[in-house]
Order: structure tokens, then C-alpha cells, then sequence
């Protein structure tokens, strides 16, 4: 069975890219603007994996990853953030992130990620 | 009356001028006629009372007794039985003198002769006493005048001595001075006394008779038949009279004038005394005159010596004082003290004073090194100091003196020769002693040295040693203020120097951080502008870049296939060079672990794999394993940069070398390529993050290089060689791993 994957970004773009992308390498794909409307469809049904956008308005992916943390079962679910810029690679871990990775229109990385957090 | 007596007296009588002879002459006449009582008496003041025949006590003619009222003599009455008859003595004009005679009279006859020849003879007598007065007068005349145009004063006190002794018809005189610093009397001037034995020598105060004058201040005269005189005579000097006279300035006893021994039968007087002195108040003003003058005259000179002085050091002083490094500025001082003809010593030395450990440390010593070279030198073209200052510092000459190294390996305690720090702080120059032995002597192998403290604003700096081994020139007043003067210059320049290597220092370091500081604040602008840059482009670019690969795998038109294709490697491009800027903006802690420096290198290099086709060959040469504590992923980043570039700089192929060994504590990686090397404008800023970009084949990956190169505490640079360029990377290799081989070898 297809395994879910709910993305949060603010770029419509790169929503649109992830999930052409994702469905192709055969995942279902939610997509959510913002941290408040990933929150919300997380809590509607939580996803086998959450990837979240760090800078996002309404609700960043910091907050929105607390928040999914606190959900029932929201402790196990994989959440990788990513962003635009590098500076917050120390931190990630502190933030009970699964992964952190940089944006790119090279999607190995992301993919190899994704692969390795569902098949724990 | 019998004509024999007559006869007889006239020849007795015309014998000879002097005085005693008349006298005789007289005494032997009146004993043949019967005449007890005879006396002389001549009319000078005083009187001069000369006994001829007094056979009757009773009688006893003393001056006070003789009472002479209009040019007549009024003889003592009363309980005088013997009666006593008054010839005077005189012509129309004057009464010469008086002749006393009884108890009888004398014939007439014999009276008139008697009295004319008399007359004759004291006229002469008292018209020579005026003549050698008018002579007095005239030697007083022409002193006076010399005195008023006198110009050295030896030749003046030659004058005077050759002058008093003709006026008194003396056999010699003498001038003695005193002498203010050995308060001894020692002879200026003598004249006559070849063959007397007077003292030359230094006479003490109140000592002799010049000594006592000079202690008493008062005339001295010694006539003959005096006790004094006898002790004259049978001391060395073998004379029988003698006048001295002080020379008196403002109180003062500046020297004494001696007149020996009369000439004629007439011994000394009081009167020849009161000549003397007049002569000796007019000579002293004079001599103190003299004296003042000679004082300013060698005060003069010393200030021309000292002005001459100052212009050699002043022109030294353009040469040293000009801001250099100290050591070169030592050389050319001591250069200065043994070069040329203005100082010229044979060989000078510096020792610095470290107050700390109470030392003096030879620093430098230049000068010759034997005999021979002072021949060669003495030969070299005429010229001066600072000429050859000049020469020395144009042409940065170097220092080949032996001398050096002796005076290097010369240490010095203060405790080896106190006396000499006493002077030394005290800022005088020190010469040594000739019969003293001292250190410096010994260590040196010298007999006359000096040394000269170079006294800065706190404490001794130090002090510099000259000697004139070779030439044997002693070391005098003159090198001595030439040295002084100078050491005082040299501390200021010294000093000055020290201040100046502090204030070159200090600059480098401002120069340095001012650099660092425009680097960072570019950075930080760099790192803001990118922050904001990043959110606005990298999200479309990835979109960009990320559709087009997809169009790229899905559509089935070759031409789109391949123009997405290239949309997609333009965008990964402009995408790989804003990570660069990221890692350049973002200031991340490093991750360290300790890795293999070499392992790193191949792993680098194996990423490279895909220029084969480029004609591109790397060889890495590597002796043993180098372990760094760093952070991989930055090391990895900074070597893809370098290996980058270097197959940039050789777009037909080429070869790079990789080599790495250890160099102290560091770890060395150098990257060489064959391409055409760094443009020399590019090179002194070729890590500077904006200057870069102007320069089109080195991104902004040399500056995150430097970045993270430095934060690693280590060092990169890049120089030309053979032609292509040549890239250093030190890196500090791990403490922690050679602890644990010292471990494992301390428990193997």
C-alpha cells in the first residue's frame, strides 16, 4: 500500500514540483500552504511522513512541528524540515526533526531520505 | 800742612767710586793728624750716618739724635765735653751732607780740599741716585707701555725680569705664578740666573722666601751681613741679597718677583723694594688679566672644538636618526665611532644593558682587525663621517669584522666592575686607568679603552666601547666630549628606534585587523544580502531547475528533451553556486573529528573521476599519514574548490600535483598546475570575497576556502610556480592523536 506524504510550503512551485515528483516515485501526496493547515490535515489523518518548509507565514515549520508533535501517535511520525538557506543545520536536531534537508531541484537526496525514515 | 799727607790722601782718596773707599781714604787721613772724632754724614733721607774714626765712646751718633733745620746741623749739647766741629758739605745750590770732626779743627787749607772733594764725590753719588731713579722711572715708562699692548703674557714676565734687573743693576730676577690648581709657586719667567741655583720647582706656601712672601703678603728684603743672608749664602743659592715682592690682584697673591744679588757694592734698599713693588702693582692686574683671558681664550676654543664637535654629530645624526630598523642602526653607529676622519677610533662595540638580569650583552663590534687594515684604511679616499655613513647605508654594506664576534660572545655582570656603573649612570664617559687592571682589559686584550653609557629616559640602555688597539692613539679630552655628545645622540636614536619598531608593529597589527575587519564586514554584508537573496531566488530556481528535469524525462521530443535538459544544468549551476554563498554567509560551528588528511585527498579526487575525458591526470604524492582534527565536510569543500580550480586553469588538459608532508606542526597540502599562474594584480586579494569575482575563473570558492581554512586555525596562500599557479594549506595536525601514539608507545 501507497504510503502518504504531507508537504507544507508557502511556494506554490515547489509544491507542485514535490509532487509531481513524489507521486512519481509512487507516494500519495497532501500538499498544505502553511504550518496551521499541515497541523490541521495532520490531525484529520496523520500521514506516514511530514516534510515541512521552515519559513512559512501564518505558522512556521518549527511551530507546526511542535504542534504535530504533541498530536496522539505524532511522537513516531518522520518529520523532515527543509528550507531555502543552510543556516540552521545545528540546530535541527534540538527541533525532534528526523532530518533536515536543503531545498534543491535535484530530488536524490530528498528521495533517498524519504526511503530510509518509511522503511525503519 | 804737610803736601805728602795731602798727596797721599788725594790718591787714596781717587782710588776708586765707591763710598767705602772715601771713607778709608778719610780714616786714614785724620789718624795721621791727630783727629779722634770723624763722622759723615750724608743728606739723604734717611740720613746715612757713616762712622769714620770715633775713638771716644762717648760719642754715639744716631739719627734721631742729629737735628738738621735750613741745610744746617744742630748737634746734641750739653754733658758732651768733646767739642765737635760741622763742615758742611755743599756748594751754592745744595748741602750734600755734613762732615763732623773733633776735638780740633783741621787746617784750613786741608778743610777746603777735603770738603771739595767731598762735595765733588756726593754730588756725584746723589746725581747717580737720581739717574738710576730717572732710570727706574724710565723702566716703570716702558713697562707701562708694553703693559698696555701686551698680548702673551710669558713674553710680558720676560720683559719685567729682563727690565727690574737692569733698572736695580741686580745679576737676575724671576717671576713665579701661583698655580690655583696645585697651590704651587712655579717659575713664568727668569732672567740673569743661569748660573743660580733658585728653585725651580713648585714652592709651597711659606715655604723659602718666596713662599713666605706669598703666605704673608708683605716685601721681603735681605740685605748682607744679616743672619737671613747668611743662611742665603749657604744654601744653594750662594747669594747675599736678594728683593722679593708679592704680586697682589684684588687681595689676592697671584705670584711673587725675586731680584737677586746687587751688582754693585751698593747692596739693596728700601727703595729698590718700593721700585719693585711698583712694578709688581703694575704687573699684577695684568698677569689676572692674563689669566682671565687665557681662561676665555682655551673656553673659546673648546666651544669652536665643541661647535666642530657638534657638527660632525649633527650630520651623523641626519644619517642615524632616520627612522630604521635597530640593528642596522647600531651598525652605523659604530660605524660612525671608527670610520672616517672625524672620530676614527680602531674598533668600537655596543653592549645592551638588561636591567632585569643586571647583564651587559655584546651586541655588535665593528672596527679592524689587525695592523694592516688600519694601513689600508688610513689609504682610503679622505673623507668624512657622514660621508661614509652615507656610502654604507646606500650600499647596505654588511658588517665582516672579527671583532664582532668577540664583542657577541662577551657577557658582563654589573658586579665586574662597579665603579664603572657609578660613572656610567652618572652619564660621564669612562677612560680606563693606565695602571689598573680591570675586566674589560682582560677579556679584551687592550691597554686603553672607554666606554660610554647610553642613558635613555629611564635607565642605561646600554654602552659603547671604543679602543685604539692598533694605532695606540690615547684615548683624550677631546675623543672624550666628541663621545659624549655623541652617546647621547645615539641613545635618543636608539630609543627613537625601539619606538620605532613598536609603532611599525603596532601598525602591522592595525594594518592586519583593518584588513580582517573590512573581510568580515564584507562578510557580514555578503552573508545579509544572501539571506534575503536565498529566500527570494533558490525557491523558483529549484522550481525552475525541477520542472525542467522533469520535462526533460517525460516529454518525448528530442529538442525539448535536450533544451530542458539544459535549463536544468544551468539552473543546478546557478543553484551550486548559491550553496557556496551560503557556506560563506553562515557562521556554523564546525563539526571536528580527527581524520587522515591523505584520505580525505583521495576520496576528493575520486570525485573529479569524470574529467578523464579532459586530459586531466592527478598525481599525489604522500610519505606518511597526516591526522587533523577538522571538520570533514569543510576540508572536502575547500579541496573540490582548489582541485576545482586548477583544471579550470588548464582548459587542453594538463597535470596536477598533490602533494602532502608534515612540517612542523602542521599539516602541508600544496596543489600545483600547469595552467598559466595567478595574474600578479589578482594575487595579493585573491582571497578577498568581492575582489575574486572581478577575476573570471575563481569563484567565491577561494574565499570560503580562506573562511574555513582560518577556522581551522590554519593557513592557505597562493604564489606562482613553474608558470602555473601553486596552492598552500596548512593545516595543525591533531595533538590528540599524538597523545595516543605517545601512549601506545609509552605501553609498548
Amino acid at each position: 500500500m501507497s504510503k502518504r506524504i504531507l508537504i507544507a510550503d508557502d511556494e506554490e512551485n515547489i509544491r507542485t514540483l514535490y509532487k509531481i515528483e513524489l507521486e512519481e516515485s509512487g507516494y500519495i501526496v497532501d500538499l498544505a500552504s502553511n504550518g496551521k493547515e499541515a497541523v490541521e490535515k495532520a490531525k484529520e489523518k496523520l500521514p506516514d511522513l511530514i516534510i515541512l518548509d521552515i519559513k512559512m507565514p501564518v505558522m512556521d515549520g518549527i511551530e507546526a512541528l511542535h504542534m504535530i508533535r504533541q498530536l496522539p501517535n505524532g511522537k513516531d511520525v518522520p518529520i523532515i524540515l527543509f528550507t531555502a538557506y543552510g543556516e540552521y543545520q545545528q540546530d535541527f536536531t534540538t527541533w525532534a526533526s528526523d532530518a533536515y534537508i536543503i531545498k534543491s531541484h535535484d530530488m536524490t537526496e530528498l528521495k533517498t531520505k524519504i526511503e530510509e525514515l518509511l522503511n525503519k | 800742612m804737610n803736601l805728602e799727607i795731602i798727596t797721599k790722601f788725594l790718591k787714596e782718596f781717587h782710588k776708586d767710586y765707591s763710598l767705602s773707599n772715601k771713607i778709608q781714604a778719610l780714616s786714614n787721613l785724620f789718624s795721621s793728624i791727630n783727629i779722634e772724632i770723624a763722622y759723615l754724614i750724608i743728606n739723604k733721607k734717611p740720613f746715612e750716618i757713616h762712622r769714620i774714626k770715633d775713638s771716644n765712646s762717648k760719642l754715639q751718633l744716631n739719627s734721631a739724635e742729629i737735628n738738621i733745620s735750613n741745610h744746617e746741623i744742630q748737634l746734641p749739647t750739653g754733658e758732651n765735653s768733646i767739642t765737635i766741629y760741622n763742615n758742611p758739605i755743599k756748594d751754592e745750590y745744595n748741602t750734600y751732607g755734613w762732615l763732623l770732626i773733633g776735638p780740633s779743627k783741621i787746617d784750613s787749607e786741608l778743610e777746603k780740599i777735603i770738603q771739595a772733594e767731598l762735595t765733588c764725590f756726593l754730588k756725584h753719588t746723589i746725581n747717580q741716585t737720581f739717574l738710576k731713579k730717572a732710570h727706574q722711572l724710565e723702566t716703570i715708562c716702558l713697562l707701562s707701555e708694553r703693559v698696555s699692548s701686551f698680548y702673551d703674557l710669558k713674553h710680558l714676565l720676560d720683559i719685567v725680569t729682563e727690565y727690574v734687573t737692569k733698572a736695580l743693576n741686580a745679576k737676575g730676577a724671576v717671576i713665579r705664578l701661583v698655580n690655583k690648581n696645585k697651590q704651587l709657586l712655579e717659575v713664568m719667567s727668569e732672567y740673569g740666573l743661569e748660573n743660580v741655583n733658585i728653585r725651580r720647582y713648585g714652592i709651597k706656601l711659606g715655604d723659602g722666601v718666596s713662599g713666605e712672601v706669598w703666605k704673608s703678603k708683605m716685601p721681603k728684603l735681605v740685605i748682607p751681613d744679616t743672619k737671613e743672608s747668611e743662611q742665603l749664602l749657604s744654601s744653594k743659592l750662594r747669594i747675599k741679597s736678594l728683593i722679593c715682592v708679592p704680586l697682589i690682584f684684588e687681595n689676592d697673591v697671584t705670584g711673587t718677583l725675586s731680584v737677586y744679588e746687587k751688582l754693585s757694592e751698593r747692596p739693596f734698599d728700601e727703595e729698590d723694594k718700593i721700585f719693585l713693588e711698583v712694578i709688581a702693582g703694575l704687573v699684577s692686574p695684568l698677569i689676572a688679566y692674563t689669566e682671565a683671558l687665557e681662561r676665555e681664550q682655551s673656553l673659546r676654543k673648546q666651544i669652536s672644538k665643541n661647535l666642530e664637535n657638534l657638527h660632525i654629530i649633527t650630520e651623523i645624526n641626519k644619517i642615524i636618526m632616520q627612522p630604521r630598523k635597530i640593528d642596522e642602526l647600531i651598525f652605523l653607529i659604530l660605524t660612525a665611532l671608527t670610520f672616517g676622519k672625524d672620530i676614527g677610533f680602531n674598533r668600537a662595540g655596543l653592549f645592551m644593558y638588561n636591567a632585569q638580569t643586571g647583564t651587559f650583552q655584546g651586541m655588535i663590534g665593528v672596527g679592524c682587525n689587525d695592523e694592516t687594515e688600519i694601513q689600508i684604511w688610513e689609504k682610503l679616499p679622505d673623507m668624512t663621517t657622514k660621508e661614509w655613513l652615507e656610502i654604507i647605508d646606500k650600499n647596505k654594506i654588511k658588517n665582516e669584522s672579527t671583532f664582532n664576534n668577540t664583542i657577541k660572545q662577551l657577557r658582563f655582570d654589573i658586579s665586574d666592575f662597579p665603579l664603572i656603573i657609578q660613572i656610567l649612570r652618572s652619564g660621564s664617559v669612562y677612560v680606563s686607568k693606565k695602571d689598573e687592571k680591570d675586566i674589560i682589559k682582560e677579556k679584551l686584550n687592550i691597554e686603553e679603552y672607554a666606554i660610554v653609557p647610553l642613558l635613555g629616559k629611564e635607565d642605561l640602555l646600554g654602552m659603547l666601547y671604543v679602543d685604539n688597539k692598533f694605532t695606540k692613539k690615547p684615548i683624550d679630552e677631546n675623543y672624550i666630549s666628541l663621545l659624549q655628545t655623541f652617546a647621547s645622540q645615539a641613545a635618543l636614536a636608539i630609543e627613537n628606534s625601539k619606538l620605532y619598531s613598536e609603532i611599525t608593529n603596532t601598525n602591522e597589527l592595525l594594518k592586519t585587523a583593518k584588513q580582517e575587519l573590512i573581510v568580515k564586514e564584507k562578510l557580514a554584508t555578503v552573508g545579509e544580502m544572501l539571506t534575503i537573496l536565498a529566500h527570494e531566488i533558490r525557491n523558483p530556481l529549484t522550481a525552475i531547475g525541477g520542472f525542467a528535469n522533469i520535462i526533460s524525462k517525460k516529454s518525448e521530443n528530442l529538442t525539448i528533451k535536450e533544451l530542458a535538459e539544459k535549463i536544468y544544468i544551468h539552473a543546478s549551476k546557478m543553484d551550486d553556486m548559491f550553496k557556496e554563498f551560503l557556506l560563506l554567509a553562515k557562521h556554523s560551528t564546525l563539526q571536528y573529528s580527527i581524520n587522515d588528511l591523505n584520505e580525505i585527498v583521495v576520496e576528493c579526487i575520486k570525485n573529479f573521476d569524470y574529467v578523464d575525458s579532459k586530459n586531466i591526470s592527478f598525481i599525489f604524492n604522500s610519505n606518511e599519514s597526516l591526522k587533523v582534527d577538522i571538520d570533514k565536510n569543510m576540508i572536502k569543500v575547500v579541496l573540490n574548490n582548489l582541485l576545482k580550480n586548477a583544471i579550470q586553469a588548464m582548459p587542453k588538459g594538463g597535470k596536477i600535483t598533490i602533494e602532502t608532508k608534515k612540517e612542523d606542526s602542521y599539516a602541508v597540502l600544496t596543489i600545483e598546475d600547469e595552467g598559466h599562474g595567478i595574474p600578479s594584480d589578482v594575487l595579493p586579494n585573491i582571497f578577498d570575497p568581492f575582489y575574486t569575482t572581478k577575476f573570471n575563473g575563481f569563484g567565491i570558492g577561494l574565499s570560503i576556502s580562506y573562511k574555513i581554512i582560518k577556522q581551522h586555525n590554519g593557513i592557505i596562500y597562493a604564489e606562482n610556480k613553474n608558470g602555473g599557479a601553486k596552492f598552500t594549506v596548512k593545516l595543525p595536525l591533531s595533538i590528540k592523536e599524538e597523545v595516543k601514539d605517545e601512549q601506545k608507545n609509552s605501553y609498548s
